[in-house]
């Protein structure tokens, strides 16, 4: 009670301003972010169905989209091949020669246990790494088939 | 009911994070959620980062986190203090309700997940997960050289110890950190108004266009799962003890947002020294060098072993740096133009032009400093990073400025403010 008697009292709090310009700018800015805020939930919405289902360049890939769900479906094929730690190289169709680091990096995302390389980044290939190509097939005497499917195929490398 | 697992888990890291701090001698106050959010994150990623590099699996500590946090938080028998800068719920709490749980929306059905978060956060976050620890060997591997291997991990590690605990890896789940943090921002900036003499309508305006700016943005750019919500929140923590005299709570604050900052990401490092030093500049009663030890020491007790740890595999990338090209400025320009006027930040990049207005008011003069260090780095990047520096600026600027508008729009806020007396937490305890 002593403690109370002797302290000082709080400062006096000045009264809040209400200064009419900086309110009038900021309720301007607020409406204003507000309609922009409503515009982006549109234009995303607008722009999903286009988005999920054009076959965009890899880089533009974005969650279930049409080729992503390419890509699932040919990993699922060959999930029994995927063990834990194994080598996959990525082959993609030479006209995305240039984007096969995205379809890599979608696919160790997709298959996160398995080591995922491209034709340009890792050093050179051991026999039995396995060699995935997306929406192409090799003809190469190095590598023997081990699945075909509609999106891709599975090889071994033999030598 | 898996979803709930990241409200969860924050909910418990707010509880314990500030009475572990208090434990370790910082004044953290027991009143402000995004700080206790923040704390709590910052002791959850020192507890992660030691077991991996004792070369202890995560999976030992699931059973004595919980009772540990749960123990901490019932345990922790400091005072509350009394209960100042807040207010009843507006109009403008709805906005941020709305902005927060739109985006909440759409991440929970994964429309609007950052590239990055696939291409290099994400996949981190599940190689940690199936490790059970932060997977050097995997960071070291050059085949994913093109991953960032030398970023901090707070983020992959936060997400990969989420998934563990939900039992699987599901993108939508982990991404819920996202809206969590933007969350947190947005109360961090509700309460630093609320210690503001302004009017409530002036407060509320300036809340309701925060959230809706941040929020379209938020949306617009596709930031679920980006790790620079971490060094935006941190900076936005550390406002309310960069514009007041240094004070042990203002210390913590600062502690706080630095290691934050600088478990996340490499800027975070950069905005971290900037934050501990503009901090050590503010007048205060106590030493100087001991106000920017006890500032800075969490943050380099976490930065230091993931130094030695990329010195050690060999992480750091060749292309982050390189000698500087004032030539790269006429391409700079007009990219940083092109990034200002895009359509996500609704024009808050020129804001940046306003940036001398903090100089007026001297309390807000460190906070000035930080974000012009902070900008100056980011120039130095793209000076000197020997990549396609047009499109390098167009990629990565609409992100990097996250950074900075919050803290800088909440600065020039209180600048154009009419001068009374600020009353922020740390300067009444």
């Amino acid at each position: 009670m002593h403690a109370e008697r002797t302290a000082p009292p709080p400062p006096p709090r000045r009264r809040p301003r209400w200064h009419p310009p900086l309110l009038l700018a900021l309720l301007l800015l607020a409406g204003g972010n507000g309609v922009g805020l409503v515009r982006q939930v549109r234009a995303l919405r607008a722009a999903l169905p286009y988005l999920r289902t054009a076959d965009l360049p890899p880089f533009a890939w974005r969650a279930r989209s049409a080729p992503v769900a390419s890509l699932e479906r040919l990993l699922t094929a060959v999930d029994s091949y995927l063990g834990p730690g194994v080598r996959v190289r990525v082959v993609v169709p030479e006209e995305l020669a240039s984007e096969a680091h995205y379809v890599r990096m979608w696919a160790a995302y997709l298959r996160p246990g398995a080591f995922w390389h491209t034709p340009d980044d890792a050093p050179g290939d051991r026999p039995g790494d396995l060699v995935l190509t997306w929406r192409r097939r090799l003809d190469d005497p190095r590598v023997a088939l081990l699945l075909d499917t509609p999106e891709g195929a599975l090889y071994r490398r033999l030598r | 009911m898996s979803w709930l697992l990241p409200f969860a888990l924050a909910l418990l890291l707010a509880l314990a994070g500030p009475a572990l701090a208090r434990r370790l001698g910082f004044a953290v106050a027991a009143d402000d959620p995004a700080l206790a959010l923040a704390t709590g994150l910052v002791a959850l990623h020192a507890v992660a980062l030691a077991a991996s590099l004792a070369g202890l699996p995560w999976r030992w500590l699931f059973p004595l986190l919980p009772l540990a946090l749960a123990w901490l938080a019932a345990a922790d028998r400091t005072p509350r203090p009394e209960r100042t800068g807040r207010r009843r719920p507006g109009l403008a709490d709805l906005a941020v309700l709305a902005a927060v749980g739109l985006f909440a929306l759409f991440v929970a059905r994964d429309w609007v997940t950052t590239p990055d978060f696939i291409y290099h956060w994400g996949l981190k976050a599940e190689r940690f997960a199936l490790a059970d620890g932060i997977d050097w060997p995997f960071l070291a591997d050059p085949a994913v050289a093109g991953l960032h291997p030398d970023y901090p991990v707070l983020w992959p590690t936060l997400a990969a110890l989420t998934a563990r605990l939900a039992g699987r890896f599901e993108a939508p789940l982990l991404l819920l950190w996202t809206p969590l943090l933007l969350l947190a921002l947005l109360l961090s900036i509700r309460r630093t108004l609320a210690a503001e003499p302004l009017s409530p309508a002036i407060r509320g305006a300036a809340l309701a266009w925060l959230a809706c700016g941040l929020g379209a943005f938020a949306i617009g750019h596709r930031t679920a799962g980006a790790a620079d919500w971490f060094p935006a929140l941190a900076l936005v923590l550390a406002v309310p003890a960069l514009i007041a005299p240094r004070s042990a709570a203002g210390e913590a604050r600062i502690a706080v947002a630095a290691a934050l900052a600088a478990a996340a990401k490499i800027e975070g490092i950069v905005l971290a020294a900037l934050l501990v030093l503009a901090f050590g500049l503010r007048p205060g009663a106590r030493p100087r060098w001991r106000a920017l030890l006890g500032a800075g020491l969490p943050a380099a007790l976490l930065t230091l072993p993931w130094l030695v740890q990329v010195a050690r595999f060999d992480l750091f990338t060749a292309t982050n740096t390189g000698a500087p090209a004032l030539a790269r400025c006429a391409e700079i320009a007009p990219a940083v133009f092109r990034v200002a006027r895009t359509p996500e930040w609704q024009g808050a990049p020129f804001a940046l032009l306003l940036w001398p207005l903090l100089l007026l008011r001297p309390r807000l003069r460190a906070l000035a400093l930080v974000l012009a260090g902070q900008a100056g780095f980011y120039l130095w990047t793209y000076l000197t990073k020997p990549v396609d520096t047009e499109l390098l600026v167009l990629a990565s600027l609409p992100r990097l400025l996250l950074h900075l508008l919050p803290a800088l729009l909440l600065g020039l806020l209180l600048a154009t403010a009419p001068p009374g007396e600020s009353r922020p937490a740390e300067e009444e305890r």
